[in-house]
């Protein structure tokens, strides 16, 4: 199962949002869903579903048929946390890990990949199994030019788009498949984004502290790309518990204004205007910056940018 | 109604970023055109007669391509069909194309204000945006037109252009200044669709000026124009004073306007209008004698408002809280309130004297303004 949250942009909508759920919930009854909320989108729904794909069918259902622009937080598996208390929780919404200091230990879902492949490409599979914090098992040549590749790897790291990216390194020739294996300790921590010095935590994601600089700077550098000068400039800051790992800045936005009446044709000036709102109107007011839905994906899209 | 707009889609060549209605003149039906052009007029004007126009402006395309057989046809027709007595009456030209026999034409049928597209007096900027003339043929055409009695000119001027930096802006702008011309228009290059400067961008190959670099710009021009004493009316606009273009305050006041040829626009008893634009076309709805309208909607009053707004506060002056009540019979304030609030909460907009504007920082965010005025 991977689970991610789903808001309304429109914050008002949060009723239409739960009838839609409701809808779906009757023909589809792996679909779960309870209300969470977070400090930077409002009222939403925290939402479990069978794999990506069913999460991507159930968002465009949403937007489609009950014309409700939606947030959706990027997908996160269920970690299993071990408390100094003795105790143990699963945290399926990054933003609810609790404070290092009271973390025993964590533990995460594995899977072991089985990946077919011609063996021209067998390195390509070991690069990104291992980027991809992936164990390496076994290799079996199953004729001669076939190769079984076996490795463990973390369910979050193959959960978003990793088979894309599988086939994009093998040129096509790779299958993939899985099955989950249990729980694994892992050394993970919580990666907080910080847009204009205020937290948001609907851009928290775990991430294993091995890697936790590099992708810190990687989504900083992501997320100005994405979100659109303001009127101000907006600094966007990776943190690990009270630690900055990583900065980047949004500048002000220095001019906007169109420059010209077009022979008096006013008519395409409005459109023009129009255009700009409606694109304003799909971003989420996160305390004073506006951002833009893909936002909150970009933390899982990282690694397209990501040079090897 | 105390306007009208003729369109002149000729060119002899296309500019690299020009979005509007144009052809290349070779080949074209110009004096099937003009004839068309004039009969527009005349249907139009039984239909909704007026007593007087203040203003005629006519543009392109370029118009000043025309042969002088032309203009003179051209410019006879519209004096005989158009009520005209002694309002502006702009012509825009293209720098190297008026003679002297073109100039007293003009001159002669009461052209009172000519609009150049100068654009840069950096010649290589200006081959790289597709112009053909150069900085001497500016001078000449000035010199031109200034002994042919012209003393109301304007000239265009771009800005955040591909490879252009500030310091070859400051030097254009204090050519354009020497000058000392009564009226400066300063446009930052936009990107259209459909222009060629488009496509090399989709390619990549077009390398422009970043938004700092351009709004610089922009704060260099402001600051040199009221520096030479032409002041700011309009975002894009500078004169001195008594020299604001009369015609496109007729737009930016949200008043309404006659258009006439290919592909133009026009705003009559609250219709918004637009022809057809290949000139074949025109030409063929005007000979069947019908009016060539390609598209028209009418305006409500919500819509009449928000434009009365995002055109108004185009202007330095804005848009007065009194006029605004005499038009539509209701409070700016209580239509636009939250729109305006947080526009001045956000110091892009302030009241002043009864009067909303633009601040100096809302002139660089002008769209952040405007788009909060539309209902969507």
């Amino acid at each position: 199962m991977v689970y991610c949250g789903l808001y309304p942009i429109d914050s008002a909508r949060f009723n239409d949002l739960r009838e839609a759920l409701e809808k779906l919930e009757l023909n589809d009854s792996s679909l779960q869903f309870e209300p969470e909320t977070s400090q930077a989108l409002g009222f939403g729904f925290r939402c479990g579903f069978l794999g990506l794909l069913h999460m991507e069918i159930i968002q465009e259902r949403i937007e489609r048929e009950f014309k409700i622009d939606l947030i959706t937080t990027a997908p996160s598996v269920i970690y299993t946390v071990y408390l100094t208390d003795g105790t143990e929780i699963k945290v399926d919404n990054p933003s609810n890990m609790p404070d290092p200091q009271k973390i025993d230990r964590v533990e995460e879902p594995y899977v072991k990949a089985s990946i077919m492949v011609p063996n021209d490409y067998v390195g390509a599979v070991m690069e990104l199994s291992q980027a991809k914090r992936g164990n390496f098992i076994d290799m079996q040549y199953l004729d001669d030019i076939r190769v079984n590749v076996i490795y463990e790897i973390p369910l979050s790291e193959i959960v978003y788009d990793f088979f894309d990216q599988l086939k994009s390194s093998t040129k096509g020739y790779a299958s993939f498949d899985y099955e989950l294996i249990g729980y694994k300790p892992s050394k993970l921590v919580k990666m907080d984004i910080l847009l204009n010095a205020e937290k948001v935590d609907a851009l928290s994601f775990i991430v294993h502290k091995d890697f936790a600089y590099e992708r810190g700077k990687v989504i900083v550098e992501k997320l100005k790309e994405i979100i659109p000068r303001q009127q101000f400039e907006v600094p966007v800051q990776a943190a690990v518990g009270q630690k900055i790992v990583a900065r980047s800045t949004i500048k002000a936005m220095r001019k906007n204004v169109l420059a010209k009446c077009y022979g008096g044709d006013i008519s395409r000036k409005r459109k023009l205007l129009e255009k700009q709102k409606e694109g304003k109107k799909r971003m989420k007011q996160v305390g004073s910056v506006e951002v833009p839905q893909e936002a909150f994906m970009a933390i899982l899209k990282m690694d397209d940018n990501n040079p090897k | 109604m105390k306007a009208a707009y003729i369109h002149i889609p000729f060119c002899e060549h296309i500019c690299f970023y020009c979005d509007f209605n144009k052809v290349f003149l070779k080949g074209q039906p110009v004096d099937e055109y003009i004839e068309a052009l004039l009969r527009e007029m005349k249907i139009q004007l039984e239909i909704t007669p007026v007593k007087e126009l203040e203003t005629i402006f006519v543009g392109g395309g370029t118009p000043t391509v025309l042969d002088e057989n032309q203009l003179d046809r051209l410019c006879n027709g519209i004096r005989s069909i158009l009520p005209f007595q002694n309002g502006e009456f702009t012509f825009e030209a293209n720098p190297g194309d008026l003679s002297d026999e073109k100039l007293s034409i003009l001159h002669e049928y009461g052209v009172n204000r000519l609009s150049f597209g100068v654009q840069s007096f950096n010649n290589e900027l200006l081959k790289k945006i597709g112009r053909t003339h150069t900085s001497d043929d500016v001078f000449e055409t000035l010199n031109k037109a200034r002994n042919a009695g012209f003393e109301n000119i304007s000239i265009d001027l771009m800005y955040a252009l591909p490879g252009q930096t500030e310091n070859d802006f400051r030097s254009t702008l204090k050519t354009a200044l020497d000058l000392d011309l009564p009226h400066y228009s300063s446009y930052s290059l936009i990107v259209e669709p459909k222009t060629i400067f488009y496509n090399l961008m989709r390619k990549g190959k077009l390398h422009l000026p970043s938004e700092d670099v351009e709004a610089r710009m922009y704060d260099i021009l402001m600051t040199e124009m009221e520096k030479h004493g032409l002041h700011q009316y309009e975002i894009s606009n500078f004169a001195k004073p008594g020299y604001e273009s009369k015609h496109n305050l007729v737009y930016w006041d949200n008043e309404e306007y006659f258009g006439f040829g290919a592909g133009a626009h026009s705003y009559v008893e609250q219709v918004r209008k637009s022809n057809f634009g290949p000139v074949k076309k025109y030409i063929h709805h005007l000979d069947k004698e019908e009016l060539p309208i390609f598209e028209q909607y009418k305006l409500t009053k919500q819509e009449m408002m928000e434009e009365e707004m995002f055109l108004g506060l185009r202007k330095n002056n804005g848009v007065s809280l009194s006029l605004f009540k005499e038009k539509y019979e209701e409070n700016v304030l209580n239509v636009f309130g939250d729109a305006i609030s947080e526009m001045v909460e956000r110091k892009l907009l302030e009241i002043v004297d009864n009067r909303i504007k633009l601040t100096k920082e809302g002139r660089f965010l002008g769209n952040e303004v405007f788009q909060s005025f539309l209902l969507l």
